[in-house]
């Protein structure tokens, strides 16, 4: 019987095909989250009590913060699901090896990433449509009608960044908890306490990290930061999970 | 050509060693018996031969290379037990399906077929067969595959007499139209036997000994006769096994190696033969006497 060669190529684009039909649930699920951030957002906050010259203010403020965070919260989780020891099973009752295991989950996070970073953007248009069709308001400010195609993709760019970022770093954490079994409770306590312990003897790190990450205003050094964090904690987890044994 | 080469291949798990010092070879396209007792390493010599676990020491080559994290062995040897998982969000014939775009060989014919003959629901999931249905099942991705190098490890876990049956006639008879490299583990050697060429017998991590399933039919004789005759008879031999029938007659199974047989017939002793797999049991008998003894 001649021996069958595959590729890590052709490898990993099946196991992409078959994760995409496997985890089917990830994306509906996004449809769940993102549906249920917008419930919450189409009530907005309200302020009053801005008192100007006798005359009493009130304003309520939509945002769509609430879709934003929860779509990071969804790839986060689901990066982490993906790192579990079924998840893993499931994966090797085929051809496949930790690397092209690896890469391809990686791949799948990177394609929800685009669907949760499109659908974040745009539901933040959708929620200005029902508030602007089925919110009795009196004054809509804020709010243009037309939105510069470019505006809106960069928009998406920088969301989809957001999330392949928050996602490769739940997947490096997922993989770390695989090594031992006390990790997963540990690991969380351990984080903990390394970020205070940072905070504490260099003050202010934490800002510098969010300013690293959250201030930059130029495309190609944002990108930068963001897909080249992502890569490191691929790699990262690439590696650790490359000495893995399966099916344990 | 050798399809697996073993060569001094340990597997340290925490303090116990599950396989130490394993040497041996399996040709091409034969079926072999892995055979031993609970613990005897099967498994996990198995799923280093899969590239699931990783050996500590010593070289093990499947098709000349290292197993371990390898996709060519990946794709080329198929291990199939009952532990095998797929997505619940599959059904069964997703899964086929799956099986069918990863596995060069794959025989969608021979999978339906069976899939069909067997009774499989196509929109049953796998996690919610009972476990003889999932051994059924997996049987038949382990068949349909038709990798190089075949694996089953107890594959008739829970299935019932029939469905036994029915798996190993299947087993010999796509054997044949599409000889391959065969390795099952089991426990039932008397099922299996006829199947065999080889067989590969494991005890405590150490192998036994690896021969043809013929030379293991005559490998020992019983003799049944009065005490101190088959005493007698077995001196200077490899007994391997004695159990006191009565108070002065005694069942031996001794190494057939220039037994003087005819002479043992003169003293009355009746020399009857040992089948392979009460032979496999008798060999790897880790405390004399038996469990009668624990309750004494």
């Amino acid at each position: 019987m001649s021996l069958n060669r595959m590729g890590l190529g052709t490898v990993v684009a099946k196991q992409l095909q078959y994760k995409i039909k496997a985890y089917y649930g990830v994306f509906s699920s996004l449809v769940l989250v993102q549906v249920i951030a917008l419930l919450l957002s189409v009530g907005g906050s309200v302020f009053s009590g801005t008192t100007i010259y006798g005359l009493s203010l009130d304003y309520t403020t939509y945002m769509t913060t609430n879709v934003i965070a929860f779509t990071i919260l969804w790839i986060f989780i689901h990066a982490i699901i993906m790192t579990t020891k079924t998840e893993r099973e499931n994966s090797f009752s085929f051809v496949s090896n930790q690397l092209s295991n690896n890469i391809s989950n990686c791949t799948f996070l990177i394609v929800a990433s685009i669907a949760g970073g499109i659908t974040a953007i745009l539901s933040g248009y959708l929620l200005r449509v029902i508030v602007y069709f089925f919110i009795d308001i009196d004054l809509l400010i804020g709010t243009e009608f037309y939105y510069p195609p470019g505006e809106v993709f960069q928009g998406i760019v920088a969301m989809i960044c957001y999330l392949i970022l928050i996602g490769s770093v739940g997947y490096l954490l997922g993989v770390i908890t695989q090594l031992h079994r006390m990790l997963p409770v540990l690991l969380p306590f351990v984080l903990a306490g390394i970020l205070i312990a940072l905070e504490r003897i260099f003050p202010g790190s934490f800002m510098a990290i969010g300013e690293y990450y959250f201030q930059e205003t130029n495309v190609f050094p944002f990108l930068f930061k963001f897909i080249g964090s992502a890569v490191i904690c691929f790699a990262v987890a690439i590696l650790i999970s490359s000495r893995l044994e399966v099916r344990k | 050509m050798n399809v697996i080469e073993c060569e001094g291949l340990t597997k340290q798990q925490w303090r116990l060693k599950a396989l130490d010092e394993l040497s041996f070879t399996i040709k091409e396209n034969t079926i072999t018996g892995l055979i031993g007792r609970n613990g005897a390493g099967k498994t996990t010599l198995l799923k280093i031969l899969a590239g699931l676990w990783q050996e500590t020491n010593g070289t093990v080559r499947v098709f000349s290379e290292r197993p371990f994290n390898n996709l060519l062995i990946s794709a080329n040897a198929i291990y199939v037990d009952d532990q095998m998982q797929f997505s619940n969000r599959l059904t069964l014939s997703d899964i086929l399906h799956e099986a069918g775009r990863f596995y060069g060989n794959w025989d969608a014919e021979l999978a339906r077929r069976l899939f069909n003959y067997f009774s499989f629901h196509p929109k049953q999931v796998h996690m919610h067969l009972s476990k003889g249905k999932k051994s059924t099942f997996n049987m038949i991705i382990g068949l349909a595959s038709r990798c190089a190098l075949t694996m089953f490890d107890e594959p008739t876990t829970g299935m019932d007499a029939s469905v036994r049956s029915d798996f190993y006639r299947a087993l010999l008879k796509d054997y044949l139209a599409y000889p391959r490299t065969i390795i099952i583990s089991s426990h039932h050697l008397e099922e299996i036997e006829d199947l065999l060429e080889d067989v590969l017998l494991l005890d405590q991590g150490r192998k036994y000994f690896h021969l043809p399933i013929d030379e293991l039919k005559e490998y020992a004789v019983g003799l049944t006769g009065r005490t101190e005759m088959v005493m007698q008879c077995s001196a200077n031999q490899e007994v391997i096994h004695t159990r006191q029938i009565r108070d002065d007659l005694t069942y031996s199974v001794v190494k057939n190696d220039n037994l003087p047989l005819n002479k043992a017939r003169q003293l009355g002793i009746e020399v009857s033969k040992v089948s392979a797999s009460e032979l496999c049991v008798f060999l790897t008998k880790k405390t004399k006497g038996g469990i009668d003894d624990v309750f004494k």
